[in-house]
């Protein structure tokens, strides 16, 4: 009697003990296989924008994102990988970067994740990285933004008609009420500072030599030391011609997302920023709320002479790219949804936030604002051109970087500045090069 | 059902015997079912006990320290570079061996901090970001050092140091504003694991309710002996009454443990607040040199074309503005080693507690073997008798 009862107690102890182990594996593979984590540099209120669109992505697929955002993006995704800890999907604005994560055999192709064939309606531009002899599709972009907008606030300044031409610009710093300085400039943006100046050489370059030398300059295969490059430089101090509002060392201090206060200051203290179409929404997080189209808006970095349609000027153009370093379902499905029209839809909120694509099936009319419809459209339509500096091996962009801030501060040493740059070219392998930059060219 | 009719009492002359041994083998049931019930109960106590105190010693307060440490050493690095750039120190020997002391000892920590980290995957997440932020800090320092020193590269090597300062102490994401948040966030995960602790009324009656049936059933079933068998001492029952007592003695140490550890947790609060209020005066302190560095290079001939009414701007704008030079004098960052020693000893004197409870399961095995041993031969006579 008493060894019966004691076996119905030991099997019942053994069936309890089996299903609690039953249950904790497969809660432990459930949750596992539930989740997705995600790297990328947003922050503040472009990370909030950004989680909108994560958790769209898990209503409709059931699948957690962990998402971590920080500005020194480059550092910690090197030191996750080397620690084995990257993320499954990392999201970068550099494609140079990605490229070399690709060489490493780190990335993961996305031929079978999206419609990568030529013709493709749903294909975003700058799918591909090419690098030799690889064909794959390592990474999509997922946002995009025009570099080189000028914004303003003073209509009285610029006038019915924005700049048409390099000559236009020149008379608006002559025409600056007395002290006032005709161009904010906000260089810092730690730890990669400087990289809102190399935006303006990369636009003044394309401007003045046009996409086939701007593609090579790009891709390695031209010298800093050419012509070209130094003439871009010397055109850009030319240009900023001592009208920057607080002076170089204002302007490298300042950070690039308050170069503009001064403009909506009263009196101003400057009227055109030199920025991208993100900057919009930048603007009216400012204290004083200004209103696209209302208290600022924008014209495209004007050609150097009439001799050129602006509308068929190539665009610089930079994109946030997304690539998968863990090959699951999971980070499948993610990026899937991130090139998709409603991941958009989800992060612009329906058209009413300055967020742009290079998916073909966004209609410019869809923006409530004509401004962004406008941004849009050039998207679309132009030409555009890859930022020469995101395409850069990383060693190059540093130092592009570097010499932007070192240039500001005394643009007597250009030419030191010009050989040390090319110094860094040289030294640098031509396979790390990327040589995709210009759309159709 | 009254006591007497559990143990099946009789008039003498009914069949009594059988009667007797009913009793004893009732008796028996519920005796064990006491021990057992005891048993399983001061076991979870002690294995919670035990886990809490692990986990507080192994995890959360090496943690928390770590984390201040970290915090720490990173403020003073800011601030020994930043004085080496005021003295002109760092034209002879760069930033310092100072700073280079205090990166050492920051990162030492981070890394401690990341393997004792049990905050979870997403703070495992986040220490990773601060290291990566930490090398892109030193980076912005060598960057800083390696322009001041060249000639006419002054104005370029004050503007790495302000990088690499503002990376720092940025109130949203920088450096020190993540470790304050991880750190937070082990402050919290420990004040829930030493929150529900031995001392919540529910699990304090798990074991004294038991222990107390087991008692009164001993006291119950000596008596019963004594009428029945005129045998006034049972010294295996009276062993096991003395085995149930030092269960609970040592189920009591663990209240000891849990006190010690509420201590450590008020200890590492306290020295997170200490610790606050000294990097504080010292941020303050270094952001106040590195401002004084930028205005005299914009009122120097270096800073030509220099508007100082709108860099002054940039300036105030740095969220540690509002003190003096001066503020960063009379904290002594050595005081963080203070905060970590009477934890450590606090720790110490916890874990053996909880070392102590591990006795206990040897006392309550022991429980129902006296148990049987004590009733055995009584009722071993009245199954012969029975039959």
């Amino acid at each position: 009697m008493i060894q019966r009862r004691y076996r119905w107690l030991a099997a019942a102890l053994a069936a309890v003990t089996v299903a609690a182990g039953v249950g904790v594996v497969v809660r432990a593979a459930a949750r596992s296989a539930d989740q997705v984590s995600v790297l990328a540099s947003w922050t503040g209120a472009e990370e909030a924008a950004f989680r909108r669109v994560l958790t769209r992505f898990t209503e409709l697929h059931g699948i957690e994102v962990s998402y971590q955002g920080t500005r020194a993006l480059s550092q910690v995704l090197v030191a996750s990988v080397r620690d084995g800890s990257a993320p499954d999907v990392a999201i970068l604005p550099n494609p140079g970067e990605l490229a070399s994560y690709a060489r490493q055999e780190l990335l993961y192709p996305l031929d079978e994740v999206l419609d990568v064939s030529d013709g493709a309606a749903e294909g975003p531009r700058w799918l591909r990285l090419d690098s030799g002899e690889r064909t794959k599709v390592y990474a999509v972009a997922i946002k995009a933004d025009i570099k080189g907008l000028i914004w303003y606030h003073d209509r009285d300044l610029v006038g019915p008609e924005p700049p048409q031409t390099w000559d236009d610009l020149h008379t608006l710093r002559d025409a600056v009420p007395g002290g006032g300085s005709l161009w904010c400039l906000g260089m810092a943006s730690t730890p990669a500072s400087g990289w809102p100046g190399t935006d303006w050489i990369e636009n003044i370059l394309l401007r003045r030599s046009g996409a086939e030398t701007y593609q090579q300059w790009a891709s390695g295969a031209l010298e800093w030391t050419s012509p070209e490059v130094i003439g871009a430089w010397e055109a850009w101090g030319e240009l900023l011609g001592g009208s920057v509002y607080g002076g170089p060392l204002t302007a490298v201090l300042t950070e690039f997302t308050a170069s503009g206060r001064p403009m909506f200051t009263d009196p101003p203290g400057c009227y055109l920023d030199h920025q991208a179409s993100f900057m919009a929404g930048v603007y009216e997080g400012f204290e004083s709320a200004p209103k696209r189209g209302t208290d600022f808006e924008f014209f495209r970095f004007p050609p150097v002479s009439g001799a050129e349609p602006l509308g068929d000027s190539p665009a610089v153009v930079s994109a946030d790219l997304a690539g998968v370093f863990s090959d699951t379902p999971q980070a499948r499905e993610l990026v899937r949804f991130l090139a998709s029209e409603e991941a958009w839809w989800e992060w612009a909120d329906g058209g009413s936030d300055s967020v742009f694509t290079l998916t073909s099936s966004i209609d410019p009319g869809a923006y409530q604002d004509p401004a962004d419809g406008e941004i849009a459209r050039v998207l679309a339509t132009a030409p555009l051109c890859f930022d020469a500096s995101d395409l850069m091996p990383a060693t190059m962009t540093n130092a592009f970087h570097h010499a932007v801030l070192e240039y500001l501060h005394d643009p007597l040493r250009l030419e030191s500045i010009i050989e040390n740059l090319e110094a860094v070219r040289l030294s640098i392998d031509q396979e790390q090069w990327l040589e995709m930059s210009c759309d159709g060219s | 059902m009254t006591i007497a009719r559990f143990l099946g009492s009789s008039r003498p002359g009914d069949g009594a015997d059988s009667a007797t041994g009913v009793a004893l083998r009732r008796l028996r049931v519920a005796l064990l079912a006491c021990a057992v019930i005891l048993l399983l109960t001061t076991a979870v106590l002690f294995w919670e006990t035990r886990a809490t105190t692990n986990a507080v010693a192994r995890q959360s307060a090496p943690s928390i320290v770590e984390l201040t440490a970290a915090h720490e050493a990173l403020v003073a690095a800011d601030l020994a570079v930043i004085r080496s750039f005021d003295s002109g120190e760092v034209r002879l020997a760069g930033p310092g061996a100072d700073y280079q002391d205090q990166i050492a000892m920051a990162t030492q920590s981070l890394a401690r901090a990341a393997e004792a980290n049990s905050a979870g995957p997403e703070a495992s997440q986040q220490i990773q970001l601060v290291q990566g932020l930490v090398v892109a800090y030193m980076g912005l320092v060598g960057q800083a050092d390696a322009n001041y020193r060249q000639a006419g590269g002054a104005g370029t090597g004050l503007t790495y140091l302000w990088y690499a300062s503002q990376l720092l102490h940025a109130p949203a994401g920088g450096v020190l504003s993540q470790l304050e948040e991880l750190r937070d966030s082990n402050e919290e995960l420990l004040t829930d694991r030493v929150g529900t602790g031995v001392r919540a009324p529910a699990v304090a009656l798990s074991w004294i309710l038991p222990l107390l049936a087991l008692l009164v059933a001993l006291w119950l079933t000596l008596g019963f002996l004594k009428r029945r068998f005129r045998r006034t001492v049972n010294l295996a029952l009276l062993a096991a009454a003395g085995l149930a007592l030092g269960l609970a003695a040592a189920a009591s140490v663990s209240f000891v443990a849990d006190s010690r550890l509420q201590s450590i947790r008020d200890d590492l609060a306290q020295g997170s607040y200490d610790s606050q209020v000294r990097t504080e005066a010292l941020a303050a302190g270094s952001g106040a040199v590195l401002t004084d560095l930028v205005r005299a290079h914009c009122q120097g001939d270096d800073g030509s074309g220099c508007d100082a009414e709108a860099l002054e701007t940039i300036l105030r704008a740095d969220s540690r503005n509002g003190a003096g030079r001066d503020s960063a004098g009379g904290h002594d960052l050595g005081q963080a080693a203070l905060t970590a020693v009477p934890v450590t000893e606090r720790i110490s004197s916890a874990t053996a507690a909880a070392d102590v409870v591990l006795l206990a399961p040897l006392f309550g095995l022991g429980i129902p073997l006296l148990i049987l041993i004590g009733l055995h031969p009584r009722i071993d006579e009245y199954r012969y008798r029975a039959r």
